[in-house]
């Protein structure tokens, strides 16, 4: 059902507000917040275009919204206004179950505080996304790329075990294991001492390259954001391109 | 006020609307309803049971004996300057209204009791009935549809009842206890004509004096007892040894000890979660120049007051159901003691030492906390080894104070925790067997497998508590509705129902008559009573082993009869049986008890005589035909000059039931026992301490079911964080809530299924052993137990967990 597009994201006129004081994770705040007025208004009109293959970082100060575009760009949160499709596909027209099952296949995430489960070993965390698929060869996918980041010996250790880099080396194997088109990274070095960092990202991009996925990668670090093909400012409400 | 004070004040308003607080209160509330409820109930029946205060036996020494007791000792007592008065206790029939009650008569002279007092209504006047008249208990008058001032028939004489007794001392022991109490005047007791050598009686002499003078009888008599007999002194409590039912009081405190143990974990819990989410605030707290030692106060304090709130609610709501159950025990233990102080405390300083002992290694950590914390969130504050350890010691020591005992404490502790271990573990494998067998068949096999490795030990203790409870609830269950009437059915329809005893040998022949008149079978057997004295002319103290002294029968009178042929239900294992030879016969497992075999003597001790005779045979008696069933039996002749009874048994059929009242309106000084009634009443007691237990046992569940929620909580945050990564990962939200689902399902069915087959095996062990009934299985409950289980935590788990859309998921993530 993929469209023929070179677009990996296609964001349009995106808007997106939150009612006043709960503009945060708590969706059950009182009906005494919701006549203190109106509504909080994060970001009006935004247009992206990534093609596919490309890297592209988002930079701005905290608390512009960065992440939040990010769930509207992954199909996770619903825009208030506009239209995102993602390879053509517009993941707000789908129903539950196929949304999740196309975001399952599509699109991964890196996240900065690795969001490893403590319970699971390096191998079950990497083939947890598979086994959400009912994958057959979860297991033997998530060992080659445990391999592939450098992890082949230590499969079996849990997450406090291991460093935070090498914690951030499995949370890239579990991204890359479904082999997505897309790929969102959240700060992914935010946790990291600058070396440990470096080789991070250094995986973070050749993997992308190797298997042409689209890298959104969000950050403070404007560095980092220069190895990007493209890279968007988000500030006061607007996304604004950078030259790289 | 102190600003620990203030804020400890503070702290626990805003408290309330934590989970993590709620629970522990929760816990602490129950845990002290359940024992305080325990406690009571257990202290009062055990007093009730057991007390021998002057007042309850009514006098200051009692001398108890089975043979009437002879003048010298009450002259030797009166010479000691002890007033005396002699009581004969005996059980016979009450007759009015063509309806007759087995009653407990106590015969009594001038003065009576010499300690404490009768309390009748209207109020006595003098010591003792006057001329012609009785007093007896409530129920009497009840169960014979009479009232004041009737009359009533004991024996030949015709009484009038002239006061209702509403509570008196000297009741005497056991289940005589149960039938309605009569007191009558000693000197109108003969033309009764019950009484006559060979009856069944009980003796009491009871003693008033100086405490010299007691105490110096005491120890000259004490020594030269004769067999049955005994000594109670009212001031000493070291004699007190429990009857069965006290110490089935002392049963309840082990039930008390599983809402102990159960309230122990979920308080821990509790504490444990509750104590991780006040790190960032005690750093602040510190940060803000608090000393570690306030801190610790604030908490101490308001530990404190939520122990106040929940033990003032928890103790009210265990009295209250203490006397709910009281009211119901009352009607069979007239005598109940007062509540004691110490008893109602118990609880609540219990619950007090336990939370603050949990305390130590959870919340103890909090002052160590460095403000770094405050920022940093990935180091729990756990207590250390150490502490756990002498948290684990001193509950001990305080569950041993509880029991009284440390052996007891220690090894009904490690019994349910090793079951409830057992439970857990054969659980946690049976979901992960389940697992493996869906595995390819559905699409979320592998994520349940992930969950189920992740949730392994929770799933333990979640499954290892719950089975134990369901188990023991069902069995319960399945005792009071089902074992009884299976027991009473397995009774061949035209089995005897009714026993006569205390036939006096003149009526022998005219009862007979009677009953032939009315078509009624019955045989008659002599009955002599006597206890065993010598083996092989040995004393039997000197030939027995310890193990073989402790056999029940030697510590009473036995029933011996003589026979020309041996019943049909007595069948010969051993030896012959020949009327012509003397010679006697013992049943089987007696003479495996003692040791005895063919051509041993045994010399028995009849009413102060001795008679031996050599076993000649050995038999296997069938104890529930319903016949008269005799330990010895004797060649005829060799007992007819000893003082006799006869016994009987024989089925009267429902519609003829009119026949008993006639029976013992013309024999009114034989005992009629209904079996019939006998069967009802037991069952009825059954029911009533079946239905105690199971307010007992239905609480006990309840605290479980707060220990799962408090489970479940502990782990909301984990499950909700990851579900919300499973879903940004690619999952839906139906998916995970279908994930939970199965989960929960699973860990029902299996809990269910344990817990059916834990209560099964012990079904049938109660049925083997105690009921003598063939093994059946139940299938009602590998049906309901499964059931029950996966509808309680689905339902739990449905409550706790809540719905987690999307949208939220990733704010969540980057919150964590």
């Amino acid at each position: 059902m993929q469209l023929k597009t070179s677009l990996a994201i296609d964001a349009q006129q995106l808007s997106k507000s939150f009612p006043n004081k709960s503009a945060h994770t708590n969706s059950t705040k009182t009906a005494r917040d919701a006549n203190q007025t109106a509504e909080i208004s994060l970001f009006k009109n935004l247009d992206l275009q990534i093609n596919k293959g490309e890297s592209v970082a988002i930079i701005g100060p905290s608390g512009t919204g960065k992440s939040t575009l990010l769930s509207l760009l992954a199909g996770l949160d619903a825009p208030t206004a506009g239209k995102v499709t993602l390879s053509g596909i517009d993941l707000n027209s789908l129903g539950e179950a196929e949304k999740a099952a196309w975001r399952a296949k599509n699109i991964s995430f890196v996240f900065q505080s690795f969001h490893l489960l403590p319970e699971l070993s390096a191998l079950e965390n990497t083939q947890l996304p598979l086994d959400i698929q009912a994958h057959k060869q979860a297991q033997t996918l998530a060992r080659k790329w445990l391999e592939s980041v450098g992890l082949g010996a230590r499969i079996e250790h849990f997450p406090a075990q291991l460093s935070g880099g090498e914690q951030q080396r499995v949370a890239i194997a579990r991204a890359f294991v479904t082999q997505p088109s897309l790929l969102f990274a959240d700060e992914p070095t935010g946790n990291l001492d600058t070396k440990t960092g470096e080789n991070i990202i250094k995986l973070l991009f050749d993997f992308s390259a190797k298997t042409a996925a689209t890298l959104v990668l969000i950050t403070h670090d404007e560095h980092l954001a220069k190895r990007c093909d493209h890279m968007y400012k988000l500030s006061e409400g607007q996304l604004t391109k950078v030259q790289v | 006020m102190t600003p620990v004070w203030h804020l400890a004040t503070k702290q626990i308003r805003s408290q309330w609307r934590r989970a993590d607080w709620l629970t522990l209160m929760l816990s602490l509330f129950m845990m002290m309803t359940l024992v305080t409820l325990l406690t009571t109930t257990s202290d009062r029946l055990y007093t009730s049971l057991t007390s021998q205060s002057a007042d309850i036996v009514g006098a200051d020494l009692v001398l108890r004996s089975q043979q009437p007791i002879g003048s010298e000792k009450i002259k030797q007592a009166q010479d000691a300057g002890i007033t005396t008065s002699a009581v004969t206790q005996f059980v016979s029939m009450a007759e009015a209204n063509e309806t007759n009650v087995l009653s407990t008569i106590r015969a009594v002279d001038n003065p009576y009791p010499l300690r404490g007092t009768i309390v009748t209504e209207p109020p006595k006047l003098q010591d003792i009935p006057a001329k012609g008249s009785v007093w007896v208990d409530k129920s009497l008058l009840s169960r014979l549809e009479i009232k004041l001032n009737d009359s009533v028939f004991i024996g030949y004489s015709e009484f009038s009842i002239s006061r209702i007794l509403i509570d008196s001392p000297d009741r005497g022991r056991g289940f005589a206890n149960f039938n309605p109490q009569i007191i009558m005047r000693s000197d109108e007791l003969e033309a009764t004509g019950i009484l006559a050598p060979g009856s069944r009686a009980r003796y009491r002499l009871l003693m008033r004096g100086e405490q010299a003078n007691i105490t110096a009888l005491q120890q000259q008599w004490q020594a030269t007892l004769a067999q049955g007999q005994s000594l109670i002194n009212a001031r000493d409590d070291s004699q007190i040894n429990g009857s069965s039912i006290a110490n089935a009081s002392r049963y309840l405190k082990l039930s008390a000890l599983l809402s102990l143990l159960l309230g122990t974990v979920a308080i821990l819990l509790s504490l444990q979660r509750y104590s991780n989410d006040q790190r960032t605030r005690s750093a602040l707290l510190l940060s803000l120049g608090m000393t570690p030692r306030q801190l610790l106060q604030v908490y101490a304090l308001q530990l404190f007051l939520g122990w106040l709130i929940a033990a003032v609610l928890g103790t009210t709501i265990g009295l209250g159901l203490h006397q709910l159950i009281a009211m119901q025990v009352t009607e069979y233990l007239p005598h109940i003691s007062s509540l004691s102080i110490a008893s109602i405390a118990t609880s609540p300083l219990l619950a007090l030492a336990i939370l603050f002992i949990l305390g130590l290694p959870t919340l103890l950590p909090l002052g160590q906390i460095s403000i770094l914390q405050m920022l940093r969130k990935e180091t729990a504050v756990t207590g250390s080894r150490k502490q756990y350890l002498s948290c684990a010691a001193l509950l001990l020591v305080a569950i041993s104070l509880y029991m009284n005992s440390i052996l007891v404490a220690l090894v009904i502790t490690l019994l349910l925790l090793s079951l409830g271990w057992l439970a857990g573990f054969v659980a946690q494998h049976g979901i992960r067997l389940c697992v493996k067998k869906l595995q390819g068949k559905i699409a979320l096999a592998p994520l349940l497998t992930l969950r189920l490795r992740q949730q392994r030990h929770w799933h333990r203790l979640q499954a290892g508590v719950f089975s134990l409870l369901l188990a023991i609830m069902a069995v319960l269950f399945f005792v009071r509705n089902d074992l009884i009437e299976q027991w009473q059915g397995s009774i061949p329809a035209d089995s005897p129902n009714h026993f006569a005893i205390n036939i006096q040998p003149w009526e022998k022949d005219r009862l007979n008559t009677w009953m032939l008149q009315q078509q009624i079978t019955a045989k008659l057997y002599p009955i002599v009573r006597g206890r065993i004295s010598h083996i092989n002319d040995q004393l039997v103290a000197d030939v027995l082993t310890q193990e073989q002294s402790q056999t029940h029968a030697l510590r009473r009178p036995l029933n011996m009869t003589w026979q020309a042929e041996l019943s049909d239900h007595n069948t010969l294992v051993k030896g012959q049986w020949n009327a012509e030879i003397a010679g006697l016969s013992i049943e089987r497992e007696l003479s495996e008890d003692l040791g005895l075999s063919l051509g041993d003597s045994l010399s028995m001790n009849i009413a102060g005589q001795q008679l031996s005779a050599d076993i000649t045979s050995i038999r296997e008696v069938d104890w529930e035909s319903f016949r008269p069933n005799f330990y010895l039996i004797y060649t005829p002749k060799m007992l007819e000059q000893f003082p006799l009874t006869y016994i009987t048994s024989f089925n009267i059929p429902e519609q003829e039931i009119a026949k008993s009242s006639l029976l013992v309106k013309a024999f009114p000084t034989l005992t009629l026992i209904d079996i019939d009634k006998l069967f009802k009443q037991a069952q009825d007691i059954i029911a009533k301490l079946v239905d105690s237990a199971s307010v007992v046992m239905s609480l006990t569940i309840l605290s479980g079911v707060i220990m799962l929620l408090t489970i479940l909580q502990q782990e909301l945050s984990q499950r909700r964080y990851e579900g919300a990564l499973l879903q940004t990962l690619g999952a839906s939200e139906k998916q995970t809530k279908q994930l939970d689902l199965l989960e929960f399902c699973l860990l029902g069915m299996t809990c269910g299924i344990i817990a059916a087959a834990m209560a099964e095996l012990l079904l049938a062990i109660m049925s083997a052993r105690f009921f003598d009934l063939p093994v059946t299985a139940h299938p009602m409950l590998w049906l309901s137990l499964p059931i029950i289980a996966t509808i309680t935590f689905i339902g739990i788990g449905l409550l706790v967990r809540g719905k987690l859309s999307l949208e939220d998921c990733y704010a969540l993530l980057k919150a964590s």
